[in-house]
């Protein structure tokens, strides 16, 4: 017979403390002086994820260790940063898989740092915003006020549902090589939801949109070196994207690839009766209404 | 001129220079497999012998371009990333073709010369 | 306000970041890559000796002659292998598109465009080595 567990045994294993993990943070107090590491002792339970760790620092060692959260479960894109040398987010990065005495913590590379762990992300989202991540249509009148449904098949829809999982972390910018030393390059992020707009078949601007990218500092300082979808924490895969991108610019210029734009779904048709079927029973109870 | 357009140059140029190049590393590097002392393939009446060969001359001014090519712009792609180098593209690009075609410009001098003298030193 | 207010990862980010095999790639392509222009310069200088007639050949090739120089020439073959094996993937991914996957609904653990194209990156790798140990072989027959 298996031991069933009850609800308390659970809850006794919860509370335990497993083992004591030094957080190695780096602290940047914002006025330019050069960031100090700093040490504190963390008792881990099972289940703790890093982000946990900081809180538990924040309520009961140093208040002023300075990070970013919001949702605590890998939705918001708020706490990446570099934990043990790897860009993640803190909130799913478990701190007993990480299976080290002492887990480094620093910022996010590559954006400029305001404090401690909390890096300004304002030019992840200008770039973001340059590819112009929304659904551009001539028929504006329509877009703004909708009547009906553009039509779109559930294999059109996984074309490119894979890129709309971003959560503008902004840890695949970290991770590059190229942003490391080009400020200017567009960055992974960009690239990847520049792909889903071009592979979207509601999107008409894919003309427009092949050329957005298609500068110096555009696509192809992306050599693939693979690192934004190394450390992207939900498989979007901007890679692929960027890879995609190149490859449609490419068909675009050279071989005048034009893309299938879909159109609103047909007016639904109010129903008509054919002839020769025959009338359904008389009704044996009284309509109430 | 878009960027696509250079790119695509370059990847047709690294994937030509991939048969071609390979042909010349093997036939001039490694002779010594088909039993052509190495030698014997850099000696100056061989070299003259293929250089008064247009078959070959025009092989060679093919490889010069495509492999100055290739190398110009993937070295220009490094520089273009370089921290420093930010406002200063169109600067880099004409530095880098410069180089190229003045070593472009020596391989063709170097190559019609050799292939004028044909008859005498061989 | 400075280097630490700018936070760039710089150099380092080119190779550092326990990250996978692809980063390492990327960074030894572009030192390749960088070595194969330089010795194509020199190169062309070199062979370009061969239009002042057989003295001036002679002359420079005795320059560049030697077990130090045949070492060197083994050691560019290994580094335009590299260069060209690993340049054909790229070809194959950034240009084509090909070896990349669709994408598709990510489900854990996630299955990436970098595995999808690993195949082709091992096979291509021991096509390189291969090539290297014939060319190694070819050095040894006619040091
Ligand atoms: S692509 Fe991935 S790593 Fe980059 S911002 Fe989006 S979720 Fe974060
Ligand atoms: S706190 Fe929202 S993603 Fe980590």
């Amino acid at each position: 017979m298996s031991r069933t567990r009850s609800l308390s045994d659970i809850d006794i294993q919860m509370d335990k403390v497993i083992r004591e993990v030094t957080f190695r943070i780096l602290r940047y107090n914002g006025t330019g002086e050069p960031p100090t590491e700093r040490d504190y002792t963390v008792p881990v339970k099972r289940g703790m994820t890093v982000l946990d760790g900081l809180l538990y620092i924040k309520e009961n060692l140093d208040g002023s260790v300075s990070f970013r959260y919001s949702c605590r479960m890998g939705v918001c894109g708020s706490c990446g940063m570099i934990i043990n040398g790897k860009p993640a987010l803190a909130c799913q990065t478990q701190i007993l898989d990480l299976d080290r005495d002492v887990i480094t913590l620093r910022p996010m590379d590559n954006y400029p740092n305001i404090k401690d762990l909390v890096p300004d992300l304002t030019n992840l989202f200008e770039k973001h915003r340059r590819i112009k991540p929304y659904i551009i249509r001539p028929d504006r009148q329509e877009l703004d006020h909708p009547t009906r449904e553009y039509a779109q098949s559930p294999e059109e829809l996984e074309a490119f549902l894979q890129f709309t999982y971003c959560i503008k972390c902004g840890l695949c910018l970290s991770a590059c090589p190229t942003v490391a030393t080009d400020p200017q390059f567009i960055g992974p992020q960009a690239l990847g939801q520049l792909a889903r707009y071009m592979i979207d078949n509601r999107d008409a601007n894919f003309d427009e949109r092949c050329d957005l990218v298609d500068d110096v500092h555009g696509v192809w300082r992306c050599h693939f070196a693979g690192a934004c979808t190394e450390v992207c924490p939900k498989g979007v895969d901007p890679a692929l994207g960027a890879q995609l991108v190149k490859h449609y610019i490419l068909k675009h210029h050279w071989f005048g690839m034009k893309k299938k734009v879909t159109q609103l779904i047909p007016e639904t048709v109010s129903g008509t009766r054919r002839e020769g079927i025959p009338e359904p029973p008389p009704r044996t109870v009284e309509s109430t209404t | 001129m878009k960027e696509s357009r250079g790119w695509f140059l370059f990847m047709i140029a690294g994937l030509l220079l991939f048969v071609l190049l390979g042909a010349h590393l093997i036939g001039m590097h490694l002779s010594s497999l088909f039993g052509i002392s190495y030698e014997k393939t850099l000696s100056f009446s061989h070299v003259a012998e293929r250089s008064a060969n247009v078959a070959f001359t025009i092989f060679y001014l093919i490889l010069l371009a495509l492999a100055l090519f290739h190398g110009s712009y993937g070295v220009r792609a490094i520089l273009l990333e370089l921290p420093w180098s930010q406002g200063r593209e169109r600067i880099i690009t004409w530095i880098v073709a410069g180089i190229g075609l003045l070593f472009f410009g020596y391989g063709v001098w170097a190559a019609l010369a050799a292939l004028g003298q044909k008859g005498v030193f061989v | 306000m400075g280097r630490f207010r700018e936070n760039r990862a710089g150099f380092g980010g080119w190779f550092g970041g326990r990250l996978g095999l692809e980063k390492w790639a990327y960074f030894f392509q572009r030192i390749t890559g960088l070595l194969i222009y330089l010795y194509l310069l020199l190169h062309i200088v070199v062979t370009g000796s061969r239009a002042f007639g057989p003295d001036a050949w002679e002359r420079t090739m005795q320059a560049v002659s030697g077990p130090v120089f045949r070492f060197l020439e083994y050691l560019l073959i290994v580094v335009i292998t590299f260069h060209a094996f690993n340049g054909i993937r790229l070809i194959v991914t950034e240009f084509f598109g090909w070896a990349l996957g669709r994408p598709h609904r990510p489900v854990y653990p996630y299955r990436t465009s970098l595995h999808h194209q690993r195949p082709l990156f091992y096979t291509l790798m021991v096509l390189a080595f291969v090539f290297l140990i014939i060319t190694a072989w070819g050095f040894l027959a006619n040091p």
